[in-house]
This record gives C-alpha cells, structure tokens and sequence, in this order.
C-alpha cells in the first residue's frame, strides 16, 4: 500500500492488462506513464492506451458545429457534458512488488480487484524499476497488444529520468534485437523509433 | 406467421399517392385559415365561444389576435431543473405485484458558476395495499397499471420536481421544465375517487407547491413537441362552421376548411424562428371540472428548429410578464443547447430510462428472490406460451 | 591467468565440422577488425582443450531481408545495435591440436600443455564452449623454447617479437625433404637464410647450396637498407664458397675454391633436363641417346668438337655422325647449334686441371657447409640446371655410406621437379626415397603449380608465402590443408609465411625473423664482451 494520491480506479481487470477511470475528465496520465495499484502487492504497469468515452455507449456524440463556442466555454455552456464522458486509461502489467518489496518482473498471478485505486509512480520509483534489464520481458512480450510506437514512447520516457538516457535505450534496443530476430524488418523498424531519443516530460 | 405484406402494400400505395395530391389544397386552405386568424377580431371569437353551444374544444384567446413575440435577451444566470420517469409494469402473473418506476431529475445552473447536477431515484410499489389506488368509502379499488400507471407516474414527476425546486430556487430565474402537458388528459374516464386522489389531492397538491415558489423567480412550463392539438383550430372553426357540425355531418366551408389541419400546421407557416404566438388558454374538460381556480393553464406555440412545439404554463406564470417571457428565452436556449430539444428534457429521460438490460436484471432478482423462498411462480399458460415460442 | 585471460574470450562455437572448420559466433561486443585469418585460437571443450588458426571470416545475418534491405549506414543507433545481435561475423577455424584437461580447476596455471600430452585433433568441442584468443603462453607451450634441436624462424602474425617466438623442430626438418614457396619478393631467400643457418649453427646437418643468385655466398642489403650477413660472414669456419669457373667478377667473395667440370661428366639425362631450356626438340632428345650409344661416354665432348658439315666424308662431320648413328642429319645439326652455348661454359671442360666435385664431396664429409656460388654465370638458367643437376647425381651416387644428414638447397625447383621430368631426374628421386640415404631437398620456389604434385606431396614441411595464383595455392594446400585457402590469400606480401608440416605441431602464420638477427651463437643473450668478440672476427676476416 503507498501513501500517493491516487488518480484512477479499476473498472475492468485481468492479470495482462487493467483498465482505469480517470477521476477528472480528462485528466489521465500520459502514454509510457507508470502507474501502481494500491493494494499489496502492488501491480506495476504501463499506459498504452487513453480515451474518452460516453458513460452510456448507446450515446455517441454528435458535432456541434464549427462556429460553436472555443472549447472552454462549450463546457462552460453546457455543464452536464463533463457528467456525461469519463476518460479512461489502459495500462499493460509489468510486474508487481511482492511482499519483500522486491519487484518481480513477472505477470501477477490473480489480476488487481474491480474499484482498487491506482496512483502514479515517482521518477525514482521508476528508474529504480527500470534498473534491471529484465523488466523488458514483458513489455517485449506485449508489443502486439500495446503497439511498437508505445513501447518507443515507455522507453524513451524512461530514459529520460534516468542519468544514462543513451546507453539505457542502446541497452534496451540490444535486448529487443535478441528478441526479433525472426523479424529484421520490423526490428530496424522498432530501433528507428527509439533512436529518436530520450523524450523531455 | 410471416407478416403478409402484399395484403397492405395496396392500400399503402393509394394513400401515399393521394398525399402528393392533397397538399397543395391542404396549403391553400392553411393559408386561408391564417388570413382568417389575422382578419378575425378577438372580441368576436371570444363571444361566439361564450354564446355557442359548439361540442368541441376550442382555445381561449388571450391575447390580441395574431400577435406574435420575438424572444428576450437572456439573463446571465439561471438554472434548469426538469424531470422525467419510466416505469417497469406490474407483472400480472408473478406472485409478487410490484412496480417499479424510475424518476430521473437533472440540475443545470448556468452563468458565473455553471453547474450540472444528474441524478435519478427509484421508487417501488410493492402489494397490494400501494399498488392500488382505493376508494374509501365502498370495497373498488383501481390496480396502478397500464394507463393508471402513466398517471401516477406523472404525479411522482411533478413530486420530485417540487421538491427539487424547493430545495433549489434561490431567486435566479429556474426554469421547471416537463415533458409532455400540464393537463392530465388521460384521468378522464377513469372512476371518481380515482380521480380524486390522483389528480386533486396529489397532482394539484404539487402544482401548489410549486406555485409557492413562483416569487423566487421559478417558471413552471411543460414542453410538447410536434402537438396534435387543434384548440385553436377550432376556435376559429367557431366563425366558420355552425353549432351542428360533426364528422357525420359536416358543412361545405368551415368542416372542410380546417379538414386535418392542425394548430402546428397553421403556425409553422405564421410564426418567425424563434417567435411564440399569443397567449391562449386551454378549455379542456379536466381543467373546467377538477383544476381548481389559480391552477387555469395557458399556452403558447413556439417555432424552434423549423418546428412548432406547445409550452403550457399555470396562470400564475402567464399572468406575470417576467415570467412569461423568461419562459420564451429560456426554453429557446434549452433548444439550441439540445440541438432542436430542450437539453434538460433530454437528459433527464436519459436519466430516467430503465434499459432492457436493467429490466432483465430486474426479473431475474425476482425469480431468484421467490426461489430462494420456495415460493411457487405460477405463471400462465398464456404467458408461458409467449415467452418460450415452441413448435 | 595468463593461459586463459577472460578478457580475450572472442566468442562460442555454433557450428562446423572437423573437416570443413568450426563456426565461431562472435561475441557482439568483440570487435572483428581485431581479428585476422591465421591467427591462433583456443577452444575451451569440456574434457578438451583445442588449438586452431581461424582460416576464414564471413559476415551473416539472422534474417535474410537485411540483406535485401539494410538499414542506412547513416543510422548509426540502428546499425550499432544491429551489428552483433541480427548481424554477426562467423570465424572458420582449423582445428589443429587436442589436450586433455587433467584438472578442472581455477588455476588456470594446471591447464598448461606440454608436448608429451597434446595431439592432433580428432573430435570436436561441444556447442557453446567459449573461444579464447591463443595467448603467448600458449604458444611457447606448443612450439617450445629455442635448445639444441629447435630454432627460432619467427613470430605469429600480430604477435609481438618480444613476446613469443615460433621455433621449429630441425632435426625433424631435415630428415625430409622442404619446400619454400611464395612470389617473387615475397622473402623465400630471406626465410631460407633462416633455415639455413640455424641449421648451421647447431650442426644438425650438412648443407650443398646452390645459390644461383648469390643470395647467400654474399653481403645482401634489405629493404631498409639494413646490411645483411652472409652465411660464410656468420659462419666463416663452417661454410665454404666454391665458385664456378675462373674468378673474374666475383665482388666481395673471395671463394674457397673454384669449380669446374668435364664435359664427361654430363650424362644423357643431364642433356634431358636442360630439354626446355635449351630449346632442344624431342628428336634431338633422342638422338642424344644414339649418340652416347655409339660414342660412349666422352660422347658430348665428341660432338661438340665435330664439324657441322654434310660432307660425309669427313670423320669428324656431323654427316658422318649422322650415318653412324642413323640419325638425321638435320636432327643432329639442330641438336649441335643448340648445344653450342655450352661450349660459351669456362668452366666446362673436356679435361678440367682438378676434380672439383670430388672437392665438393670431401668439404661435405667433413662437415662443411658448401655453397656453390655462380660466378659471372650466375642467374644463368642453363648453366644453373646444369651444374646442379650433374653436381647433385654426383654427391647422391657417393653419399650412401655418410653419416651425416646432408641437406641440398635448389632454387627453381619447378625446373628440375615439373611432371615431365621429376621421375627422371635425380631430384624426384631424392624427393621420393626422402629416408633412404641421408640426402634431402630444400626446394625454393615460385610455382608450385609448376612441380610434380607426387613430389609436393612428400615434402616434410612448407613454407608458404603469398601465392596469387589459384593454380598456385590449390597444389600446394592439396590435401588436408585446403581450408587454409584464405589463410594464404591473406598473407601479407612481404616476410610472412603459412608454415605447415611435421616440423611443426601445428601449422602458424610467422612473420619472419628478421634476417639482422641471425648469429652464430645459440645464447640470444650475447653480454657487451660477446659483441666485441664478435666484431672483432668479423674485422679479422673481413677487414
């Protein structure tokens, strides 16, 4: 259990992948953000994905109109809107701290509780996650689920909180090389996107 | 069985045909009506309709004829509160007699603080002794079911509707919006004490409340689009047509003059977007027998998004011209926020809605709860028979 | 930890055979341009430990569509990553020896080799073992350390000098026939010096040097410039220069002697051989058997003092002759203007004043090293065949009952050894009955193609510089060397040499040692007194 603040709550759970409620209309952790469940253990994953929705799916939005007002006073006008959507975010498990508070870089073995609460994890909480190499199991694993873009975007914002940024994404492309090597094409592919380099925030 | 369409195309096809035939008369004599609206004095209807003895319902005219208003300007804070309910019907052959009904209320403030508030509460009827509505003095009784149930279920509207502005009205303009009508057309035929405990003890007793507050600034207004009224159809049949007129017995001008015309047909051509007409009063049996004086209902049609819709109000809003044209502005915002609907009707049906899902649910809660008591669910053969279709 | 520093481990073995070479995988931080054919390998087995030189580098890739669609080189985060992991090099490698591990233990000190223990490779290391680079130990542990029977002659490719030296097994070296091979300018002479005086030095044998160049009767300067000794300057006691012919030009050489020969001497076969170089047509070949029928054996000497005439009459005609033997006259006329430029031989005579080649043999009874220098004939053809082959016959005929290894050393050997005339001549025979008297060849060459490939096939040991010639490197690595095909096609053009062969337990690539090093004492570490002396008898002799 941590003391953080949490942001989200589970509406939907497995031991894969969990999905989130954002409490604030679109307020939700960005993509390649880390974020933990606030229970014991704790399961650690990553967001791969962040939408909006109606909170009834037989209401689908229609367009106002170009020369409705600018987004702000939209709402402003019309109060019920932000009752009427919630944002939702999709987070990929990466593995969990175990009651030794280690973490285990493997898939939890009973998924996180419906309503459990979610917070966000702290640059050094995540660098210190990070530090092993193994913790790209998983995320490697799981590139068909969360996209190769995703897993650019994670790595990349990994390495920016760390001290070595380079040579963690040269580390972690060499790991991804052992991984794909079936697939050159789609490897080169993948090694082009983290060659892009640390992203900032 | 398979639905035989060949049977109906026939008859379908000679209809359509004869619509393309039929509208440029039907234009003509709308055109005719409204140059008769704009000729005929007030006065002169008023005394027709007071002296006649013609079987039909025509409007009280309030307002010099053919009048028309534009809409103010808004105030810069007010508030919505509308409300709306659905219902799950009593299911005759469980052992149970239970309703449910749903009533969904929403809060909009807008202005400085804009605010959105959307709820809805359930209410249950369980056995006999709330399911029925019963006469005191002898052993009747009248089941809440089918069109009771509407009834009542605008009865509850109006409660929680009263309530909510109680709680709410604080001298910024609010508008208490329902769907539908103030007139509660369907109590009509149903047996005395029903009546009277329906309609004058709860119906009117909510109106009361509600007028209590019309010094904090609170319009009362009910919505009705696309009526298929024709009170003022008919109050200007008065000039044309005589006392005897009747479907069996129709005249050759006025009967077939105002043949199938509508009150909206006549507007939508007379009135500007966004413009109400005059004011009218309804001359309804319900009003005349059961509403008591200060509860008379009034109304007007509104042309909004290429439609006319009817909004009533209770006197005590039409007689006070704040009021009253507050109700004009503020309704057309409703509209244009909802996009051609009030936006607060909308939401508060949406609140109010019971999905086939929760409906599912809701049975399934039943059965099991009667299970688990071994109650026996004798249900009907009729019932079984429609539920599991076999062959 | 000097056998197996962890810091060289280069990689494991992926694949391969013993016949066509192991697969090392690279190891993907191990930098391939650190790497080069013939360098010395180890495999750490599980029971075994083995030694090889890697004989080729190819570059390969996990997936084939790299190949079709490489990433830009410009990219360098992709190709960096790449390159190790999808894209990698495999090493070939030439097993060569086996050890087997006695104790599996952390002193790597115990995992020693001796020569009493390894030999040649007969399985193969398990998938995975790791692969070390050879390191100096383990090549003083295979080829040893320089004593009485072993020489230095230079050191691995890449390695340094001062670190290790390859020495060879010369007493097992001479016992057969060598081979020294290479281009022009590659070094032949240079590593053959080498040889040629640590035989010298330790007195493992006696050496008959034909020296058509005057590479080793004389001071040559190398490349930088450097001057270089010759073999009778290191060795002013043990080695004798004879010269062919009168002195006239003999530059620095003050020859022990001079050689000449008697036109009795040439027998048939010694006619035969100089058949290409003379230009001689096939029926002049035989007539020249017609002619030793008829005439004996002072036939050549005979002929060439007849008269080219037709007249039959004429007792001393070549017509005459030609009736005689039933020869052509024209046949003969032709085979006598051919064989007139020995005639232009000072130093071949009908009745020479001494015996020279029984002075030959007597220096080399009593242990002298001889080198035959050409005099003003020298890089002549014709008389190079002719007075080795007519010299060699001689000793070989004489030396049956001798003790001593006696070791002949013939430049251009494809003109006395090519398949036309290696059963013939008295080459082939030494080549072939190798054991049977002390005798062996030393044979310095530029086309091996050129050479019987039975003889190639009996050389003991060869030393390879670069060949370019396909031709060239497939006879001398026929066999089961081919897969140190690349290995040849590498060396570097000057002083570098593949050597392979009993000599050796393992083949090498060597630099040569650098011929300003030879001396002609056994202890490399001369005090300041020693280099005195030594300067001192140098100025004696030389002035």
């Amino acid at each position: 259990m941590n003391n953080y603040k949490p942001i989200a709550e589970i509406i939907e759970s497995s031991t894969k992948s969990f999905v989130a409620q954002c409490y604030e209309l679109y307020q939700a952790p960005k993509l390649g953000t880390f974020v933990q469940t606030r229970d014991d253990p704790s399961i650690v994953g990553v967001v791969y994905n962040v939408f909006t929705e109606p909170l009834d799916p037989s209401r689908r939005p229609i367009a106002r109109g170009p020369f409705q007002n600018t987004q702000e006073k939209l709402y402003e006008d019309n109060p019920h809107l932000s009752l009427l959507f919630r944002t939702e975010v999709e987070v990929f498990i990466l593995g969990y701290i175990d009651n030794s508070k280690k973490y285990k870089y493997e898939s939890p073995l009973l998924p996180a509780k419906i309503h459990m609460g979610v917070s966000l994890l702290t640059k050094e909480e995540i660098v210190s996650f990070t530090e092993n190499i193994n913790f790209l199991e998983l995320l490697i694993e799981g590139i068909s689920t969360i996209s190769e873009e995703i897993f650019s975007i994670t790595i990349r914002t990994i390495a920016s909180y760390r001290q070595d940024p380079e040579q963690f994404i040269f580390d972690s492309g060499k790991q991804l090389a052992g991984s794909f090597s079936h697939d050159q094409q789609k490897l080169i592919l993948l090694l082009r996107k983290l060659g892009r380099g640390p992203i900032n925030g | 069985m398979p639905f035989d369409f060949e049977l109906i195309t026939e008859k379908l096809q000679k209809a359509v045909k004869s619509i393309k035939s039929n509208t440029n008369s039907f234009n003509q004599r709308v055109l005719k009506l409204i140059d008769i609206y704009q000729t005929t004095e007030l006065g002169f209807v008023e005394q027709k309709r007071t002296e006649g003895k013609h079987n039909w319902i025509s409007a009280k005219f309030l307002d010099e004829n053919s009048i028309y208003y534009e809409a103010n300007k808004l105030p810069s804070d007010y508030r919505v509160i509308a409300v709306d309910g659905s219902h799950i019907d009593v299911d005759r052959h469980s052992p149970i007699k239970c309703v449910v009904l749903n009533i969904g209320t929403v809060i909009f403030t807008y202005g400085s603080e804009p605010q959105a508030i959307l709820t809805n509460s359930p209410y249950t009827f369980i056995g006999d002794s709330e399911i029925n509505i019963f006469d005191s003095s002898t052993t009747s009784r009248s089941p809440l079911q089918g069109n009771l149930m509407g009834v009542k279920r605008a009865v509850m509207e109006l409660t929680n509707l009263a309530d909510t502005l109680e709680q709410y009205a604080d001298g910024i303009p609010t508008l208490a919006l329902i769907d539908g009508s103030l007139i509660l057309w369907s109590i009509l035929g149903e047996q005395e004490f029903v009546i009277k405990e329906l309609l004058q003890d709860q119906f009117l007793e909510q109106l009361n409340r509600i007028k209590n507050l019309a010094h904090q600034n609170v319009i009362l207004a009910s919505y009705l689009s696309y009526p298929d009224t024709s009170d003022v159809i008919n109050a200007l049949r008065i000039c044309i047509c005589n006392e005897n007129c009747s479907n069996k017995n129709p005249c050759t001008e006025g009967c077939v003059l105002v043949n199938g015309i509508r009150d909206r047909d006549l507007f939508i051509k007379f009135l500007p977007d966004n413009a109400r007409s005059a004011l009218f009063e309804s001359t309804s049996n319900v009003i005349e027998k059961y509403y008591n004086k200060g509860n008379e209902i009034s109304f007007y049609y509104l042309r909004i998004f290429d439609e006319i819709a009817r909004i009533e109000l209770p006197s005590w809003v039409s007689n006070d011209p704040n009021l009253l044209q507050l109700s004009h502005s503020l309704i057309i915002d409703q509209c244009e926020k909802g996009m051609g609907y009030p936006v607060s009707i909308m939401e508060s049906h949406e609140q109010a809605v019971i999905n086939t899902n929760d409906r599912e649910n809701f049975k399934m809660l039943l059965d099991r709860l009667l299970a688990e008591q071994g109650v026996n669910y004798n249900t009907s053969q009729k019932d079984r028979s429609k539920k599991f279709r076999w062959v | 930890m000097d056998n197996l520093d962890l810091k060289q481990k280069i990689g494991v073995v992926v694949g391969g055979s013993l016949s066509s070479g192991l697969d090392i995988r690279l190891g993907s931080d191990y930098s391939i341009e650190n790497l080069y054919v013939g360098d010395g390998i180890t495999i750490l087995g599980r029971e075994k430990r083995f030694f090889g030189i890697i004989s080729d580098i190819q570059l390969q890739s996990s997936d084939s569509s790299l190949r079709s669609f490489p990433p830009d080189s410009s990219d360098i985060f992709v190709t960096s990553i790449l390159s190790g992991t999808s894209a990698f090099t495999i090493l070939k490698i030439s097993l060569q020896l086996a050890i087997p591990i006695e104790n599996l233990s952390d002193d790597f000190e115990k995992l020693g080799v001796n020569e009493s223990t390894f030999g040649p490779a007969t399985t193969i290391p398990p998938h995975f073992s790791p692969v070390y680079r050879a390191t100096n130990k383990d090549y003083i542990d295979i080829f040893g350390n320089e004593d009485a029977i072993h020489g230095w002659i230079g050191t691995p490719k890449g390695r340094s000098k001062d670190e290790i030296q390859i020495n060879l097994d010369l007493e097992g070296l001479i016992k057969r026939s060598n081979g020294v091979f290479g281009k022009t300018g590659t070094g032949k002479t240079f590593l053959t010096r080498v040889l040629l005086s640590e035989i010298i030095k330790k007195d493992l044998g006696v050496n008959l040097i034909f020296d058509m160049h005057r590479d080793y009767s004389d001071v040559v300067y190398d490349e930088s410039g450097k001057r270089i000794s010759s073999l009778k300057q290191l060795f002013p006691s043990k080695v004798e220069v004879m010269s062919l012919g009168k002195s006239h030009d003999k530059g620095q050489i003050r020859p022990d002697a001079e050689i000449m020969i008697s036109y009795n001497d040439l027998e048939v076969q010694d006619i035969e051989i100089l058949g290409e170089t003379l230009n001689l047509t096939s029926a002049g070949l035989l007539a020249t058997h017609s002619l030793e029928r008829f005439y004996g054996e002072k036939w050549l000497a005979k002929f060439l003092n007849m008269e080219p005439s037709e007249d039959g009459t004429n007792t001393n005609s070549l017509a005459s002759a030609a009736k005689s033997t039933g020869q052509l006259y024209t046949v003969l006329h032709t085979l006598w203007r051919r064989l007139e430029i020995l005639k232009k031989f000072e130093f071949l005579q009908d009745n020479p004043a001494e015996e020279s080649i029984k002075r030959i043999f007597a220096a080399l009874q009593r242990g002298k090293n001889v080198i035959l220098d050409f005099g003003t004939h020298q890089s002549n053809e014709t008389a190079y065949i002719l007075v080795t082959t007519l010299i060699t016959r001689r000793i070989y005929e004489s030396w049956a009952e001798q003790n001593r290894q006696l070791i002949i050393t013939i430049e251009e050997a494809h003109k006395f050894l090519n398949s036309e005339v290696a059963s013939q001549t008295i080459f082939g025979t030494i080549a072939r009955e190798m054991r049977k008297w002390k005798v062996t060849l030393l044979i310095v060459d530029q086309r091996p193609s050129g050479i019987d490939p039975e003889v190639l096939s009996q050389l003991g040991t060869k030393f390879i510089h670069q060949l370019e010639d396909n031709r060239d490197i497939d006879s001398i690595l026929a066999g089961s060397s081919r897969d140190l095909k690349s290995v040849v096609s590498t060396l570097s053009p000057r002083q570098q040499a593949l050597v392979i062969g009993h000599a050796l337990p393992m083949p090498v690539v060597i630099d040569v040692r650098s011929n300003d090093t030879l001396t002609n004492f056994i202890n490399p570490q001369k005090t300041d007194e020693d280099i005195q002396n030594i300067q001192n008898d140098n100025k004696d002799i030389f002035g």
